[in-house]
């Protein structure tokens, strides 16, 4: 299966920030609204898996994590459509992918 | 007619006063003497600071000046320090005799005198340890300048920053100084990027309520030569994790359905979530328990918080409720050559 790919140290940047524009530089909430929802969706209607690439950024903030990928849950309604669509890479961290898999399923239990 | 000058009445009362006027005009003759006596021999210049300091009200700093050994020492101090500054009085922050120095203290201290609300117009000058090794790390730390502790030193024992957004590019530099201490080359270690961002993010948003973007936050990069280790410590003097308004409604309903109504133990679910997971209270904020989940990452060690009335020594599950409150939030951790990096 083709895969779309984004790299966010590249595509994005180096120094990922947290949740909204007004708490810094470099939010989730932009990251999703310019590159991975746009690239969601273009996987989605190509019938092909987004591949994420965590690596060679400084780190992540958890909202920044949240925003974007929880917000993504959140615009589909269901955290099934993103998690089924969506692989990750991160060597940097272990962690990282099941922190974003848990703020994904979290999403729409509100 | 007999004149005023004339009558006894006067005379008698004109010896009285001229015996009153010459004993206070020798007195403070005598007075000036011995001041002079004190400045004799002294250079002008040291004569003219001597006279300055007068002016200002000494308080000498507790000796453990570590706000994580000794925090109600230090927050008492603080209090009086923020006393003398309502009063509009000069102060001589007197640090002379300390015998143990923190960074956390130092970026306390800075985030004490350098805001402005605080100081209120006040003078403040300070001096610095006899203790060489203590001497040094204040002179680096720039309290006592003029600067705000922002500019590009080049030195590397000690680094601060402030600001009042979540900076990655702050937080990035000084990981990247951390790691060419601790482990011999720059790195990066995702596990201090994430809890500091965390950290800055909380202060821009819950810090000052209703005021987004308001409350500054100061971060502090000590260099521990002897133990090999890097201590970051992070403060704001906003209204304190428990008191935020995110954490209202969830104590509120800690309180009702779990009895909890100590902070210790509000902290201690909101990192653990044990109670929290079986019943219908949902805490919000990821914050802190990611910064909690760090420390079982490895990510760093020694993980502390201070706010409110809770001190909390994360590593050692020690919980300690303050008799003297903190208005803010402090966390401190460590890097040491064990904990995870990548290059």
């Amino acid at each position: 299966m083709d895969k779309i790919i984004i790299k966010i140290a590249d595509d994005y940047t180096k120094i990922p920030g947290v949740r909204e524009e007004i708490e810094g530089d470099f939010p989730g909430e932009e990251f999703l609204e310019k590159i991975l929802s746009p690239r969601f969706k273009q996987a989605i209607a190509e019938k092909k898996k987004l591949y994420v690439d965590l690596d060679d950024t400084a780190g992540y903030a958890t909202s920044f994590l949240e925003s974007a990928f929880g917000g993504l849950a959140r615009e589909y309604k269901d955290h099934k459509i993103v998690l089924d669509n969506i692989e990750f890479k991160s060597d940097d961290d272990p962690f990282l992918i099941d922190d974003i898999k848990e703020y994904v399923k979290d999403a729409n239990n509100k | 007619m007999k004149k005023l000058y004339s009558t006894s009445e006067y005379k008698i009362r004109n010896t009285k006063r001229a015996a009153s006027r010459l004993k206070s005009r020798l007195l403070s003759k005598a007075k000036q003497k011995a001041r002079r006596k004190k400045f004799e021999g002294l250079k002008k210049e040291v004569q003219k600071q001597k006279r300055i300091d007068k002016t200002f009200t000494n308080k000498k700093a507790p000796a453990n000046f570590s706000f994580i050994e000794n925090t109600e020492a230090v927050l008492q101090y603080l209090d009086e320090l923020k006393t003398l500054f309502r009063q509009r009085k000069n102060v001589l922050i007197n640090l002379k005799d300390i015998s143990n120095l923190t960074n956390d203290a130092i970026v306390l201290l800075l985030s004490f005198v350098k805001n402005p609300k605080i100081v209120n117009g006040v003078t403040i000058r300070g001096n610095y340890p006899k203790d060489e090794k203590l001497r040094k790390i204040f002179v680096e730390s720039g309290i006592f300048n003029n600067n705000n502790g922002n500019e590009d030193e080049h030195k590397n024992y000690i680094l601060t920053r402030r600001n009042k957004k979540a900076e990655g590019g702050i937080a990035a530099e000084l990981i990247k100084r951390a790691s060419k201490v601790v482990f011999g080359e720059e790195g990066r270690c995702p596990g201090v990027y994430r809890a500091l961002m965390e950290s800055m993010a909380n202060t821009c948003y819950h810090a000052k309520p209703q005021q987004i973007g308001e409350e500054t936050w100061w971060l502090t990069v000590y260099h521990d030569k002897e133990d090999n280790h890097v201590s970051f410590a992070f403060i704001d003097l906003g209204v304190g994790i428990f008191k935020s308004s995110k954490m209202n409604d969830f104590k509120a309903k800690a309180a009702s359905l779990l009895g909890l109504s100590d902070n210790r133990d509000i902290l201690r679910e909101i990192i653990s979530g044990r109670k929290l997971s079986s019943t219908k209270i949902l805490y919000r904020g990821k914050g802190l328990p990611t910064i909690f989940k760090g420390l079982e990452r490895n990510y760093y060690s020694n993980l502390k918080i201070i706010s409110n009335d809770v001190k909390a020594d994360l590593s050692n599950d020690n919980f300690v409720k303050l008799k003297k409150e903190f208005s803010g939030t402090f966390l401190y951790l460590e890097l040491n050559n064990t904990n995870r990096w990548t290059k």
